[in-house]
């Protein structure tokens, strides 16, 4: 028996024709299905595949209005019989294929020649969908149609931008990343350039002229301001840990002064008072240390906090003296010159230039400074402890090392320092093994004689360019090591290193950096 | 203290089994679901002025007092929408959201006939070459969607900034328009349930 279903909404109604093949009056056969639209002068009218593929667009393109995703059920395709699009504003256009619509069922529709558009309002869409919609949730109507609602699945998302645009950034990337590692890549490795003032040969250029002129600076105080002296060292040498004596004399007396002139009349304490004190190349006492308990306890009657300088941040490197400071209860005050200590972490050239203001400096008290310096004072001052006192000492000793060194044919090269030394901690090494083994198999063999102590310089390929015997000894021994005509004659220029050879009197040779490895 | 009732369990409620996971592994919703979603109850705020008041009578009814707890985790599961300007950066699992489909459904029903209305009027005026501040009610829905939109999202997201132009934000507020349409259909949370997902599953 036929059985017509009806489903009508205010814009659309559905009206379903078929036949059941059951008693439970269940339409399973769908003969005709015609969809009428208020607004839509003729009726749509299909069978079967009409109504599966109206309903497929249509939900599709209602879940598309919802998520903003196309479906591939709507889209208007050469296979797709039924296809919805957007239109105008809140317009929608749904799109038949005329084969559906003509169908010859046993209701034939008119025959079309080309695709049927309807323009549909979103009403009159949603009704449509509406009546699919309660169809569907009618059980008793074609139980085996299905209007799927499901995700659309991410295969049919197309990304909002294609494939080659999105690959460009990371390509970019990377690309930008090669180039610059290739460019990097010929660029040598940067050199670590230490400071100059920590090399070793500063203590070498540095004169000797403050040991000789001891005793007068420390009596001409008066006629030359401490000032001046530091700025004499500063001018001259640059990285100056304060060590000579004039220096130290003249600081004691500021120091002194500076104490006589703040101490007060009366002094509270019975018990002499002692303290260590720092002070500054200037003259500022930077710190001060009780060197007992009784200090402590009576510091506040000693006029050391008052005059304490706290140094600012970029004076913290400056080098400084140590005095011995006591009070006497009968209010003398004893500055002794305690030892002599230079920060070594500190880059000297930092703090030299700030310290002294290079404008103080008179061209006459630096003129006889600068003017005078002759090989003898250019020896080393603090290249071994025992060198200096012995050289001053025994004037003959240094005029007998001059002597041999001429003899050597190189007597400019060792008495003047090095221009430019070695700095390769690893070829200082190599050197050194060569030099050895150059002796060793130099030496007289079965050569006995007392210790010699030679100072030799070589340059960077390991030529001997010069050399100085160190000992009275050494000096007559040299032949029997061929010294003298291992000498070459190099530029001073080039970089060179002195080392230190000692034979013993077992004959050993031992062979080091002069200034000891850096 | 006598206990005379065995604790309670939770018991899902029995309305979220209308929809299903479509196998959706995680247990957290998709940004776009979620930013979906709060727009939606977004357009349905400026639709009825009183619309949190008849999400919470709607919770009530549908039973979801388990999932929707209160007022606040109402407010704090649509500030997990992303563009939000107090964004709370916690998840929105796949319960809740249902929850939230289900009451916003609810919502939209009773405002079927609103929103048809509106559809009419927008009809209109489109046949008429009319600009959309020709009517009244739409043109109040316009405004005050614009407003609410303004108000909370961050305007320093991308997408947000999309929508900087009123015209921009009256073409979003008609799509949502139409969502909410949709949604007062017989199938319409399985409709919305559906789309929150669409592009994410494999």
């Amino acid at each position: 028996m036929t059985i017509q279903r009806q489903y009508v909404l205010p814009n659309c109604s559905l009206i379903l024709e078929g036949l059941s093949t059951d008693d439970l009056n269940v339409l399973s056969v769908l003969a005709n299905a015609e969809f009428k639209i208020i607004g839509v002068e003729k009726s749509l009218e299909g069978g079967s595949e009409f109504f599966k593929a109206l309903i497929a667009a249509v939900s599709a393109y209602c879940q598309r209005l919802l998520s903003g995703l196309e479906h591939p059920e709507h889209m208007d395709s050469q296979s797709s019989l039924v296809a919805v699009e957007p239109a105008e504003g809140q317009y929608h256009r749904l799109i038949l294929k005329p084969e559906i619509l003509s169908e010859p069922l046993d209701q034939a529709s008119e025959k079309s020649s080309e695709a049927k558009t309807i323009q549909l309002s979103t009403v009159q869409l949603f009704d449509m969908a509406e009546a699919i919609d309660q169809f569907y949730a009618d059980a008793q109507t074609l139980p085996d149609f299905s209007v799927n609602l499901a995700p659309l699945p991410r295969k049919y998302v197309r990304a909002a931008e294609p494939l080659a645009q999105r690959a460009i950034p990371p390509v970019l990337g990377f690309g930008t990343l090669a180039v610059a590692a290739l460019g990097l890549f010929f660029l040598p490795v940067p050199e670590l350039a230490e400071p100059d003032g920590l090399e070793p040969q500063d203590v070498l250029e540095q004169p000797l002229t403050d040991p000789l002129e001891d005793g007068p600076a420390g009596s001409v105080d008066d006629q030359v301001p401490p000032v001046d002296d530091t700025d004499e060292a500063g001018a001259d040498v640059v990285a100056s840990p304060i060590t000579d004596s004039a220096q130290l004399g003249a600081l004691q007396q500021q120091v002194q002064q500076q104490i006589v002139g703040a101490l007060s009349d009366d002094a509270p304490f019975e018990q002499p008072l002692s303290y260590q004190v720092s002070v500054a190349q200037n003259g500022d006492i930077v710190a001060y240390n009780p060197l007992d308990s009784a200090s402590l306890e009576n510091l506040d009657s000693t006029p050391l906090p008052a005059l304490t300088y706290i140094p600012t941040e970029g004076a913290i490197a400056e080098s400084v003296a140590q005095f011995e400071v006591t009070f006497a209860p009968d209010g003398t005050v004893d500055v002794v010159s305690d030892q002599v200590v230079s920060p070594e972490t500190a880059p000297p050239e930092t703090a030299t230039p700030e310290v002294v203001p290079p404008e103080t400096v008179s061209p006459d008290a630096i003129a006889p400074e600068t003017e005078t310096p002759n090989p003898e004072e250019d020896l080393p001052a603090e290249g071994s402890n025992d060198d200096a006192p012995e050289q001053s000492s025994q004037p003959p000793n240094g005029e007998a090392t001059n002597d041999l060194t001429a003899a050597a044919g190189a007597p400019d090269q060792l008495v003047t320092s090095v221009v430019t030394p070695i700095q390769d901690i690893d070829r200082i090494y190599e050197l050194n093994q060569e030099l050895r083994r150059t002796i060793i198999s130099n030496r007289t063999p079965d050569w006995s004689g007392p210790e010699l102590r030679y100072r030799v310089r070589l340059d960077d390929d390991g030529n001997i360019t010069g050399y100085a015997a160190d000992t009275t000894a050494a000096d007559q021994y040299a032949n029997d090591f061929k010294l003298p005509s291992l000498v070459k004659e190099a530029p001073t220029e080039k970089p060179q290193l002195d080392f230190l050879v000692v034979i013993n009197d077992a004959s050993v040779v031992e062979v080091n950096p002069w200034d000891g490895w850096p | 203290m006598t206990v005379k009732s065995p604790p309670e369990k939770s018991v899902r409620p029995p309305i979220l089994e209308k929809l299903p996971n479509y196998g959706i592994q995680s247990d957290e919703c998709p940004r776009r679901a979620k930013t979906q979603l709060d727009f939606i109850m977004l357009a349905a705020e400026a639709l009825e002025l009183n619309a949190s008041q008849v999400m919470l009578a709607a919770i009530r009814d549908l039973g979801l007092q388990d999932v929707l707890r209160s007022r606040v985790h109402l407010w704090r599961l649509r500030s997990t929408n992303p563009l939000r300007k107090f964004n709370q950066r916690q998840p929105l699992t796949l319960e809740e959201s249902k929850a939230l489909v289900l009451v916003v459904c609810y919502l939209c029903r009773k405002l079927t006939v609103l929103i048809r209305q509106l559809f009419l009027g927008y009809q209109q005026l489109q046949d008429q070459q009319l600009s959309l501040d020709h009517h009244f009610r739409l043109a109040k829905y316009l405004k005050r969607f614009r407003a609410h939109f303004r108000a909370r999202m961050n305007p320093k997201r991308a997408m947000v900034l999309t929508y900087s132009t009123d015209e921009k934000l009256d073409e979003l507020a008609l799509s949502l328009l139409t969502q909410l349409l949709l949604c007062t259909g017989t199938r319409g949370e399985e409709r919305l349930w559906a789309s929150l997902f669409d592009g994410e599953i494999s």
